[in-house]
């Protein structure tokens, strides 16, 4: 079995080291690899621009994405995985502030797995990234493992 | 006593017979008497004659006894001859038959002069005609001869009695004779006269009755009485019908017809002059005349007065009656004077000339309203087409004056059309397949300079001629406004257009500031709660109690910071979000809500009762929002009661109204002003926490319904909500009224 990879799709740096600190503190992830854009998160999954020459065949275990993002947002980049035969089957977690209901929907609609909020009491927001990582790099299994 | 009449005809009868009778005796006796004396005469003539010679000889031979002897036998002889005497020459006396002397009496007879020849006289119980003549003519003496009367008397009387007897015998039979035939004659004429009377008197009789039996006279008297009778009959009956019909005929008549007498009392009128003036006809003979004409016309009724005693006629004039409403009514009247019964009255025929009036006001109007007008109408011939009038309007537009219009058709001033189009196009409405014609043209004025117009044209036949009606508008104004009217519609359009597009933009705006309040104000929030629990726990050790303390706070501040966020977000999505209207449940959504606060504080003693049936159509989501944040109120205010008590339903007056009421602190209703503003609190956010957005966005979603909200509460005792989704609703007033306030989106 590779190792579990999970790719965190941040633009916000405290967030990502929010996120980071609560995955890690429930030993989660042995490898959390973080593009900062839309952009970086498809070249990483598809081997292009910096990660070009990347075995694309080894695929995030679960990816969590922000809507938000510079250059190619969320949706934009979920919307990408999911016409691509070789990412269709990851699973995403959309991770965003955002509560209005027509992101939910349209995550839902491009084929997000789950829909989280990122809660601003770090507790809760530890409870949740503890939950996801339970979830989804502990029980559930993906096609290509 | 007057006597019958076969009574009287007898009588006169009788009398006449009688008369005639006594005097036909009469007559008889004296023609019997004149006769019987003849006799004498002729008998004393013969004996004379037989006696003279010798009697003469005697005495002239102076023998007095043989004329003595002769005279006795003589008189003895004849028992009529009394007695016979001669006188000798100078009148003494020579012999007599009297046995016993000369008697007294007969001495005057001596003397008697020669010419007495004839005297009657009584000679004791006998009557004795004396009679003297010359024994011969010439000779003096004379013969005196007494002849008794008696013989002569008795013929009389058995005479008399004879004819007593015929005469009375004839009068009998005269006066039975006359009896019966006047019983025959008189009795039909009696019953012919007492049915004359009867006539006479009025009665009514049967013309058969007077075509009595009876003698011709009679009958024809009664035949021609009969006749009379009938006559009458057939004169009264063609009267009576007469009268009637006259009658009818002035019951009837359209127009007012009144007597009146000379001093104005209305003493006949018809029931259209009673109509004239708003009454009936009983009504009417209760008034006189000047009690229906106005005062205004005293003058000229005097003068009509004046005219009708002059010469027995006056009007026909003009004037007003007073309308038993009190209107006056235009009139029109004539009359004259009339005798009945000796008395004299005025008799008139009123016409109420009201429509006339109205019909002669609305011709001048209309003529005015043509002449004047300053749109344009046009009559012309229907044969010709020439004009034959036209509106002030249509001159001035055409600039023609009427004597040149009339010399020119409407095809003059229509350069669009040639006159046999004109004519083909008008034709349907001479003939009367069409009523009326409208079309666009242009007509050319005077100068040649055109304009734009609308014409109606209409045919009216009429046996002097048919004529076109033609009402012309003016379109040039119309067509400059028309044209102006597509360029600010236009124009709106385009405004419309852009201003919806700006809104669009504008709300896309809103959307994308939402949206990024939402993302990205809370992203700082969640770094600064983060790491400073970040703090806590990896340098907790070196952090003093007031550290810690501070740190509490800042993470408080950041979190209370991010529900603010998330309500104002609410609120913001409450007022854009579109609705979906579907049947929500809310005592089932209550049922759910309540569950989750209880789960969330597990340990609270809730006493919850919820009507059943709480349906509405509304947008589920809002709904669930606004229930989440009533009974959240509610939850949250009563959390300091041993039991908190919440109930939810409607109100039983007015099912349209809903409440949510709880036992908690209540408030101050002298802030309830205060209580649907965003952000606006009663309570201290240590005492209750909360935001104070909750009950402004119930507010908005109840708005977006239609609906309204207001509270009551007394403090430290609970508060009551109630809502309504109808705000037209007496209720949805109530509640607007009482809120004093209303804060508007």
């Amino acid at each position: 079995m590779s190792e579990k990879v999970v790719l965190l799709v941040e633009d916000n740096p405290d967030d990502e080291a929010l996120t980071l600190r609560a995955l890690r503190k429930h030993n989660l992830a042995n490898e959390i690899v973080v593009a900062r854009d839309g952009q970086e998160a498809l070249d990483y999954l598809f081997g292009e621009g910096s990660y070009s020459g990347r075995d694309t065949s080894v695929l995030p275990q679960v990816i969590l994405l922000d809507l938000k993002l510079p250059k190619v947002d969320g949706l934009q980049v979920l919307e990408r995985l999911r016409a691509d035969p070789r990412t269709r089957h990851v699973p995403v977690v959309v991770l965003t502030s955002s509560a209005e209901e027509k992101d939910l929907i349209r995550s839902y609609d491009l084929g997000a797995n789950s829909y989280v909020r990122k809660p601003v009491d770090f507790e809760q927001f530890l409870e949740a990234a503890r939950q996801l990582g339970l979830y989804w790099l502990v029980l559930n299994r993906v096609p290509y493992e | 006593m007057q006597l019958k009449l076969p009574a009287r005809i007898a009588l006169l009868i009788g009398g006449t017979l009688l008369v005639s009778i006594l005097v036909l005796t009469l007559l008889f006796s004296t023609l019997f008497d004149r006769f019987y004396h003849y006799e004498t005469d002729v008998q004393n003539q013969r004996l004379h004659g037989v006696l003279a010679e010798g009697l003469a000889r005697l005495v002239v031979e102076g023998r007095p006894l043989a004329a003595r002897d002769r005279l006795r036998r003589l008189s003895s002889k004849d028992p009529v001859l009394v007695y016979l005497y001669l006188t000798d020459f100078d009148g003494g006396l020579f012999a007599h038959s009297f046995e016993q002397g000369f008697p007294r009496a007969l001495l005057s007879t001596l003397k008697m002069p020669a010419i007495s020849r004839h005297l009657r006289y009584r000679l004791g119980a006998d009557i004795v005609d004396h009679y003297s003549s010359p024994l011969i003519d010439g000779m003096r003496a004379r013969i005196h001869i007494g002849v008794s009367d008696a013989p002569l008397t008795a013929a009389k009387l058995e005479w008399r009695g004879r004819a007593f007897l015929v005469a009375t015998v004839v009068l009998l039979l005269g006066v039975a004779v006359s009896l019966v035939m006047a019983r025959r004659m008189g009795r039909p004429l009696i019953r012919l006269a007492t049915l004359l009377d009867r006539l006479g008197r009025g009665e009514s009789v049967p013309p058969e009755q007077l075509r009595v039996a009876g003698p011709p006279e009679v009958r024809r008297a009664g035949e021609a009485a009969a006749d009379m009778v009938e006559q009458k009959e057939r004169l009264t009956c063609s009267l009576q019908e007469r009268e009637a019909w006259l009658s009818t005929l002035f019951e009837t008549a359209p127009v007012g017809l009144a007597l009146t007498r000379m001093d104005g009392q209305l003493a006949e009128v018809n029931p259209a002059y009673a109509g004239i003036i708003g009454r009936t006809v009983d009504q009417t003979l209760q008034l006189t005349y000047w009690d229906i004409t106005p005062e205004e016309y005293a003058e000229q009724e005097q003068a009509q007065l004046a005219s009708l005693e002059a010469s027995g006629r006056y009007g026909p004039y003009e004037k007003h009656y007073i309308h038993r409403d009190g209107h006056w009514v235009p009139v029109r009247l004539s009359g004259l004077i009339v005798e009945r019964g000796g008395e004299r009255f005025i008799w008139s025929v009123v016409e109420d000339i009201t429509a006339l009036r109205q019909a002669e006001r609305l011709e001048e109007h209309l003529r005015r309203l043509f002449q004047e007008a300053h749109e344009e109408i046009y009559i012309f011939d229907g044969e010709s087409l020439r004009f034959r009038q036209a509106s002030q309007g249509a001159l001035a537009n055409l600039q023609y004056d009427a004597d040149a219009l009339c010399e020119i058709t409407p095809v003059d001033i229509k350069p669009e059309y040639a006159e046999e189009q004109f004519r083909e196009m008008i034709a349907p409405l001479r003939k009367g397949e069409l009523e009326s014609l409208h079309f666009e043209t242009l007509h050319r004025r005077r100068d040649g300079s055109t304009y734009p117009v609308e014409i109606h044209l209409q045919y009216l036949d009429d046996p002097d001629g048919g004529v076109f009606f033609a009402l012309v508008m003016d379109l040039t104004e119309r067509k400059a406004a028309e044209a102006a009217l597509r360029e600010h519609r236009d124009h709106l359009e385009a405004l419309v257009r852009e201003r919806t597009g700006e809104l669009q933009a504008s709300n896309a705006e809103l959307e994308s500031f939402a949206y990024s309040v939402s993302h990205d104000l809370r992203a700082p929030l969640r770094a600064i709660d983060g790491f400073s629990q970040a703090l806590v726990e990896d340098y907790g050790d070196q952090l003093d109690e007031a550290a810690h303390d501070y740190v509490r706070r800042v993470r408080t501040a950041a979190q209370r910071m991010g529900q603010l966020i998330d309500d104002l977000l609410e609120l913001s999505r409450v007022g854009r979000a579109e609705l979906r209207m579907e049947k929500v449940d809310l005592a089932q959504l209550a049922r759910e809500v309540l569950d989750e606060l209880r789960a969330a504080e597990p340990d609270r003693s809730v006493e919850f009762s919820c009507d059943e049936d709480l349906g509405v159509m509304a947008d589920p989501r809002l709904m669930r929002v606004l229930v989440d944040n009533l009974l959240g109120n509610a939850w949250k205010f009563s959390a300091r009661e041993a039991v908190s008590r919440i109930s939810f339903g409607r109100l039983r007056d007015d099912p349209s109204v809903f409440y949510i009421r709880d036992n908690g602190v209540g408030f101050d209703m002298r802030h309830a002003d205060k209580l649907f503003g965003a952000f606006q609190r009663l309570h201290r956010v240590t005492d209750f926490p909360g935001t104070g957005v909750g009950l402004a966005t119930v507010q908005r979603i109840l708005r977006r319904h239609g609906g309204r909200i207001r509270a009551e509460a007394v403090e430290g005792e609970g508060a009551t909500f109630y809502f309504t989704f109808n705000a037209a609703s007496p209720a949805g007033r109530e509640i607007d009224g009482m809120q004093g306030e209303s804060v508007d989106e």
